[in-house]
């Protein structure tokens, strides 16, 4: 690299390129119509290189942003690069095609300069539902993913500002609440339209080609920084962990996570191999997923002064074999493999990674989203959705003792406001509150877990949860306990039924659903 | 005491601004502002004060006893709040809710860091945090009555351990008080001192309103406390002016109202810049500026349009408060700014050298360089123009920008860096694109163009840095105020008195009650009026603005809309279609189709305080005249070494126009003007910067 360019230009246009990030996603919330946007704040976004290789971020939802430039890659490669034209924006969902589960739609819109193609802005957001057997999209058991909801294989949803309105009409006649979808969608497109206008104004100001000089100066300064972490490692040394699921939703068997992690001169190898072939049950977690969540360990063990690109994860080499639980073949369904084995293929890297950097890595956290999906009819028999992830207990590290009833590495979505949801939804909070003592004691204590619990006041209702470590504990490192495990309940009027982690089940007037978030684990031995 | 109607008998109005660094007071007499600074007191900023004043009375010959009125910008409960310095307090709400304030929006602080540590607004280690059993339900009908009886026992406890203050915060109370009220009565019976969210914050969200009850009552015995102080003081040195607060909501507020609301003065000690660029709107005729207020540790940047944009809630050092409070954004730029230099980027701030040891050149012991140093080398300001006793080495600003370039040099970059003239100009544009990107917070964020709006520079730094900012953004020029370095001090005497209360009112436009929601603002209006009144505000300076807050069914943010009072149908129906294009133009889209409804009603008092006007200047002709001219020194604009001449403001005329290069001093401020660039004289004393044509 020989390019020059000034101190100011390299600071200045890195700022810039994470404000295009930051201020599209602040387009995206503000425009957006549903409460899982712009409260629950379930989106993210981000800006790619013309290969479609990550250049900025706005930090948002982990599990999102690592997959991002899957997505786009997906776009290039299922159109071809020399069909892709100026002014198209493209949709997409499909899980086997550079996505996650079929309620995070990506927007992607092609940047062009000059006539040349020069980069993506792209969004993802999570949609209440999209369709399918079940409100919310997230069925819990042996689903296909047609069944999940409503396949979206890349699409050209504009093309010379016209609008596909074929595929826009299909899609919302098949989805629950349209009104909020296309409200969702319209932002979605707004938000990368404005990302444009925003990425041009740089490239006038600075050229084309000094901002490619600042971009690959950043990359390479990431890089470097990552490099410098996994020259830490020995080398030829191989370094395993394995976790487990508690079960798929349909056999009540573990499945379990390998990874086998080597250094090799400049290179990180990370073998998923081992892993357990993929299940019946809709938890399988597709290949841009375990990206996420590999990328995720690194990102957090290398100083934020390091800009998040496709050079900060260069170095690693992720190897994954087809027709596992972390890189499925279709139609395999995967609507909770995003939300759920995300965490163990994190918690796995977690276990991993304490072996290299013990002073650095905690216990495992809650290791679960406690997906809860409450939908039916309300009194005036207009249909609801309601959605809800719930936080957890965080693992214990060196020195560190971490705060209760957060959520922990792939997520970060804020909570539904118990007055908002009671006025919105037929729907009563009873309890909202932490379980004392479920943070597994150590040296360093893990945090403790929440109970929260939702009564129906509606007729009837279905619900849906997709929830893990009720049956295997957060483990503790270093001596530490396990962190307490999570349970799901339902009181009905004649009694109290203990749920599995992962049901999808009818429910009356008057039932109140339970769910208690595991705690994290302890770290060192007390 | 009618303080704003004996204006002509009335003699000084003084502003202070309590400061980090420096107290500043702005005496306005008959037309005549003079300002006055002295190094703020921080353990009790109540003596600063009082010795600012006594100094500032020899100096402008007047004596205590003729102050008419007192406005006072303060920062002690920030302070308190963010040093946690504030007396314990205790917490109640509804039974099985306790942890919702430790469990807030269940999101982590940091998203990539392993060991995030979290903040929160009380301590949760204690047996400080309260049950009491009751509901009601989302329509604030009660579905299990108040059960208080555990409240006798659980009194006596927390008076062991010396509490007096209580934030009670009960789920639904924003519909229904009923609750809270019995509980704050039976806790005040007990000798408590108690604060209900339903008073403070009557709105939707408990997480949110919770916190805001929390701050709040921490906070405001500590102001409270300190008012007492400093009024004490000011009556045993004979002063029985009112004294006046600015508050967060831009607005004043009497001492003896602010009372049980110092929430409100979280944001006092920035609103007085705030509202000075809102005189500055009124001055120059304008509706969007941006105001700048760069100081020695820190920049504030606002946005105006036809008057200060405040917020119907905010985020405060991380916690939501839902409180009206002024939209403005502070980052750790400043003067004392380090330049540090990691792995071939060069970065300024957040971390800064304040003023001990300071920027290298202050010869304190300060050994890296900052934004001080790096103008003092390229000429932008002079050893001449420090205030206070500094013995200003320019030797050393030099001697640590050669130790950072020598330092960049060897790292192997592909840096274009050759010398230190460049390095001091890189160090002044990083961190003008810092305050660039402030201010695209209060702007582009805001789905706000800063080129609709021009710059107003001010505080110590501000005119030294405000053209090249404003040119970043491609700004509608830029404007240096008369009185730059006591500007914000300045906003303070320009104020009015101002009260706000937003009340949670949920209803479709298509049921609206008109009596019920009219009969709602009524109750805001008496509420506020018998504040004005014990405010001493005759009723013909009293005037009230009411305004909806509404969106589309199932939506979660609001938009304003002002409406008259008493509201009527034809309103109504004019409030939705006005709503739809300005939902279009803050969101990008409307859909006439879907259901408006009304989430909050509000409703501003205003006490109306006579302006002050400013002294005007002599015309004079288009150049500056002789003895306006100084001197002239060396100044670096963009790499060329320029003989610069230098020009004296107090001899500056109305319509003198002044072309760059050149600099203008005053006091304690220097307002640059580049090459290319003209600077005119108005007949306040304003100097709006423009390109040369």
């Amino acid at each position: 690299m020989n390019a020059k360019f000034s101190l100011i230009e390299a600071q200045v246009i890195n700022q810039a390129l994470k404000n295009v990030a930051l201020e599209t996603g602040i387009v995206l919330q503000r425009s957006a119509f549903s409460p899982n946007i712009k409260d629950r704040l379930d989106f993210s976004s981000a800006i790619m290189d013309q290969y479609g290789r990550l250049i900025a971020q706005a930090e948002h939802i982990p599990v999102h942003l690592g997959a991002m430039p899957k997505g786009v890659q997906a776009i290039i490669d299922y159109f071809g690069k020399e069909n892709i034209l100026d002014g198209d924006i493209y949709i997409a969902n499909n899980p086997y095609l550079g996505g996650t589960h079929l309620p995070d739609i990506a927007v992607i819109k092609p940047i062009f300069y000059d006539e040349k193609l020069v980069g993506y802005i792209a969004n993802r957001c999570h949609h209440a539902d999209v369709g399918g057997v079940v409100p919310g999209s997230m069925p819990s058991g042996k689903y296909t993913l047609e069944e999940e909801g409503y396949i979206i294989d890349p699409t050209i949803f504009e093309r010379k500002g016209v609008l596909n309105q074929e595929w826009f009409d299909d899609f919302l006649s098949n989805i629950r609440v349209p009104v909020e979808r296309k409200g969702d969608i319209q932002a979605q497109i707004a938000s990368t339209k404005i990302g444009e206008k925003k990425f041009h104004s740089l490239l006038q100001k600075y050229s084309l080609d000094r901002v490619q000089q600042v971009i690959d100066f950043l990359n390479e300064r990431s890089k470097n920084a990552s490099l410098e972490l996994i020259k830490k490692i020995p080398e030829n040394q191989t370094f395993s962990f394995t976790d487990c699921m508690d079960n798929d939703g349909v056999k009540d068997e573990s499945i379990n996570i390998t990874a086998e992690v080597e250094r090799k001169g400049d290179k990180l190898v990370v073998d998923y191999s081992k892993t357990d072939p993929q299940v019946e049950g809709n938890i399988n977690a597709t290949y841009a997923v375990t990206l996420s969540a590999t990328y995720y360990i690194l990102r957090c063990l290398i100083s934020r002064e390091y800009a998040t690109n496709y050079g900060l994860y260069a170095p690693l080499d992720i190897i994954t074999k087809k027709g596992t639980l972390i890189d499925p073949l279709p139609p395999a369904g995967v609507a909770a493999g995003n939300v759920e084995t995300s965490q163990r293929i994190t918690d796995v890297m977690l276990g991993v990674f304490s072996k290299l950097f013990p002073d650095d890595v905690p216990a495992a956290s809650s290791g679960t989203m406690n997906n809860t999906i409450i939908g039916g009819l309300d009194s005036a028999g207009k249909e609801f959705t309601y959605y809800e992830t719930i936080a957890g207990g965080i693992g214990a590290g060196k020195n560190y003792s971490p705060p209760n009833a957060k959520h922990s590495h792939m997520t970060n979505t804020r909570n539904t406001s118990i007055e908002v949801l009671e006025r919105y939804y037929p729907l009563r909070v009873e309890e909202y509150s932490i379980i004392p003592n479920t943070g597994g004691i150590g040296k360093w204590s893990g945090s403790n877990g929440v109970r929260r619990s939702i009564q129906l006041l509606a007729k009837e209702g279905v619900l849906s949860i997709q929830s893990e470590r009720r049956k295997y504990a957060p483990f503790g490192l270093f001596g530490g306990k396990d962190g307490g495990k999570g349970k799901n309940l339902l009181k009905t009027s004649e009694e109290i039924l203990q749920l599995p982690s992962k049901i999808t089940k009818k429910i009356k007037r008057g039932d109140i659903v339970v769910i208690e978030t595991p705690g994290g684990g302890g770290y060192g031995e007390k | 005491m009618s303080y704003w109607l004996n204006k002509t008998e009335s003699k000084i109005r003084i502003g202070i601004d309590t400061g980090g660094t420096f107290t500043d007071f702005v005496i306005v007499s008959e037309g005549s502002v003079n300002a006055w600074k002295i190094p703020t007191t921080p353990a009790d900023p109540s003596e600063g004060i009082i010795l600012g004043l006594k100094e500032a009375a020899e100096r402008f010959n007047f004596q205590l006893s003729e102050i008419e009125l007192l406005i006072h910008g303060t920062t002690i409960g920030t302070n308190a709040f963010l040093e946690d310095k504030c007396p314990p307090i205790c917490f109640i709400s509804t039974k099985g809710f306790r942890d919702i304030v430790e469990i807030g929006r269940q999101q982590r602080s940091e998203l990539y860091n392993l060991k995030f540590a979290q903040k929160y607004p009380i301590s949760f280690s204690s047996d400080l945090i309260l049950e009491v059993d009751e509901r009601l339900d989302s329509e604030g009908k009660e579905i299990k009555s108040l059960d208080i009886s555990n409240l006798d026992s659980i009194t006596t406890s927390i008076k062991s351990k010396s509490i007096d203050n209580i934030a009670v915060s009960l789920l639904f109370s924003f519909l229904n008080p009923t609750n809270e009220k019995k509980v704050s009565k039976f806790l005040s019976t007990k000798g408590f001192n108690v604060f209900t969210s339903h008073e403070i914050s009557p709105q939707i969200r408990e997480y949110e309103r919770a916190v805001t009850t929390i701050v709040n009552a921490k906070v405001s015995p500590v102001v409270n406390d300190y008012l007492y102080r400093l009024k004490s003081k000011l009556i045993s040195e004979g002063t029985s002016s009112p004294l006046l607060i600015m508050q967060s909501n831009t607005g004043m507020s009497d001492v003896s109202s602010i009372g049980k609301s110092g929430v409100q003065t979280l944001y006092s000690g920035l609103a007085g810049g705030v509202m000075a660029a809102a005189d500055s709107l009124k001055h120059l005729n304008r509706s969007h500026l941006v105001s700048l207020d760069i100081g020695g540790t820190s920049t504030d940047v606002s946005a105006l349009i036809d008057g200060p944009i405040v917020l119907r809630s905010r985020m405060f050092s991380g916690f939501p408060l839902v409180a009206s409070m002024v939209d403005v954004e502070t980052i750790g730029s400043g003067g004392g700014s380090i330049a540090k230099f990691t792995d071939g980027l060069l970065s300024v701030g957040p971390e800064s050298q304040g003023a001990n040891p300071g920027p290298a050149c202050y010869s304190l012991g300060g050994k890296q360089v900052t934004l001080t140093d790096a103008n003092l080398f390229l000429g932008y300001v002079h050893e001449d123009n420090f205030a206070g006793n500094l013995n200003i080495d320019k030797g050393k600003s030099v001697s640590f920008l050669k130790k950072l370039l020598e330092e960049i040099k060897l790292s192997e970059s592909p840096l274009e860096l050759k010398s230190i003239d460049e390095l001091a100009i890189s160090i002044r544009q990083i961190l003008n694109n810092n305050i660039a990107n402030a201010i695209r917070v209060v702007t582009v964020q805001r789905g706000l163009d800063p080129r609709d709006f021009a710059l107003l520079g001010f505080g110590g730094a501000g005119p030294l840095q405000a053209w090249d900012i404003a040119q970043e953004l491609e700004m509608n020029g830029v404007i240096i105020p008369p009185f730059p370095g006591v500007w914000s001090a300045f906003g303070l005497v320009c104020s009015d008195i101002k009260h706000m209360v937003t009340k949670s009112y949920l209803q479709t436009t298509a049921e609206l009650n008109l009596d019920e929601i009219n009969s709602k603002f009524n109750e805001i209006k008496e509420e506020l009026v018998s504040i004005l009144t014990n405010e001493s505000v005759d009723k013909k300076d009293q005037f009230f603005n009411y305004s909806i807050d509404m969106r589309y069914v199932g939506q979660s943010d609001a938009l304003t809309l002002q409406i008259n009072f008493p509201f009527e149908r034809k309103q109504l129906d004019r409030a939705v279609e006005e709503f739809h294009p300005l939902h279009n133009q803050n969101y990008s889209w409307f859909d006439k189709g879907l259901t408006v409804e009304i989430v909050n009603v509000s409703v501003e008092a205003i006490g109306r305080v006579p302006r002050i006007e400013l002294t005007r200047l002599q015309s004079g002709t288009r150049n500056a005249s002789e003895e306006a001219y100084k001197k002239s020194r060396k100044i670096n604009f963009e790499g060329e070494w320029i003989e610069t001449p230098v020009f004296e403001k107090s001899f500056l005329l109305n319509g003198n126009v002044l072309e760059g290069p050149c600099i203008i001093d005053q006091l304690d401020t220097t307002t640059v003007i580049p090459p290319n660039v003209i600077g005119k004289i108005n007949e306040l004393g304003y100097i709006r910067l423009e390109e040369k044509k």
